[in-house]
């Protein structure tokens, strides 16, 4: 099953949801890791690979732009159209309080001498938030374990 | 395969391409206002369509297809959907296309006074007067979406 996360942008929220999702919760490991704003992944438009959990779920995570729920929309009935359902492919969207003012810093970052200041914002706010991102992962892996319709069992937290 | 016209709003420039892949324009002229009107969801869509993948029929080598607004996310719409059919598995059996780079200004200010500030006694000639602007440039990007899939559907 292939899991994707997203988000206004992929390289903040939805990639450490995507992070907390496969077992990650050092707040030092998220917050250091080599893609957290990395605007060459983001610009592509592609789904990000994570990784994959315990289960070999395949975790992605993607950043939409201002109108997620649009794009779930889209995916949704994309998917459909393919002929793959839910058992395929499970979207989840990141939404934060601040999602529209992320999206402008994430904006203003692309200017020249402007990452610096936009980053680090983006960061602050992942830091404040990042105890509602963790607990809203979690109501995620627990509808997953509970939907009896889907092959899907909770990732084991990471031992290695 | 699966073919998919995207543009701003759903309801001008990809409807129109999807009519031209499908035959239900004549590609040789001119359509009048009175045969883009004829056209499902030509300049007949809402707010909620945003987003939606609307099915406008199947072309003659069994080809689906749709049609899909997607406000301004441009190439990265295309970027997505790919991005995702490559996640399933399925890229093979998709085209999408981006219809913005054969959109005029008249479409733009017609497609927005009619469907987005809701006048279309004032916008929908405007609009109708630009898809016919347009219509070549549309046609062109047809024709070359129609020799890709048969390309691609070689391949399979």
């Amino acid at each position: 099953m292939n899991i994707l996360f997203i988000g206004t942008t992929g390289v903040y929220h939805a990639l450490v949801a995507a992070k907390l999702f496969m077992g990650i919760d050092s707040q030092k490991e998220l917050l250091s890791m080599p893609e957290l704003g990395c605007r060459s992944l983001e610009d592509s438009g592609n789904p990000i690979y994570a990784g994959k959990d315990k289960r070999g779920n395949q975790v992605y995570c993607l950043g939409v732009g201002a109108d997620v729920n649009m794009v779930k929309k889209s995916i949704t009935q994309f998917m459909k159209i393919l002929g793959f359902s839910h058992q395929d492919l499970i979207v989840k969207t990141i939404q934060s309080r601040n999602e529209r003012a992320i999206f402008r810093l994430y904006q203003l970052s692309k200017l020249p001498g402007f990452h610096a200041i936009g980053h680090t914002c983006i960061v602050w706010d992942l830091k404040r938030g990042l105890s509602v991102l963790e607990q809203e992962v979690k109501i995620f892996q627990a509808e997953l374990q509970n939907s009896k319709d889907l092959a899907y069992t909770q990732p084991s937290t990471r031992d290695d | 395969m699966k073919i998919i016209y995207h543009c701003y709003g759903g309801s001008h420039s990809s409807v129109t391409a999807a009519a031209l892949h499908l035959k239900m324009l004549d590609n040789s002229r001119l359509p009048t206002g009175k045969e883009l009107m004829k056209i499902p969801y030509y300049d007949k869509t809402a707010k909620d369509d945003f987003g939606s993948i609307r099915f406008m029929g199947t072309d003659e080598f069994g080809n689906d297809v749709y049609v899909l607004g997607k406000k301004s996310l441009g190439d990265r719409f295309s970027n997505v959907l790919m991005g995702v059919a490559r996640m399933l598995g399925a890229e093979d059996q998709i085209l999408v296309v981006n219809c913005m780079n054969r959109v005029n200004w008249s479409m733009k200010l017609g497609g927005f006074t009619s469907r987005q500030l809701g006048f279309p006694l004032l916008g929908r000639p405007v609009v109708t007067y630009g898809t016919q602007r347009a219509f070549m440039r549309i046609t062109n990007l047809v024709e070359i979406t129609r020799l890709k899939a048969l390309k691609q559907c070689s391949k399979l």
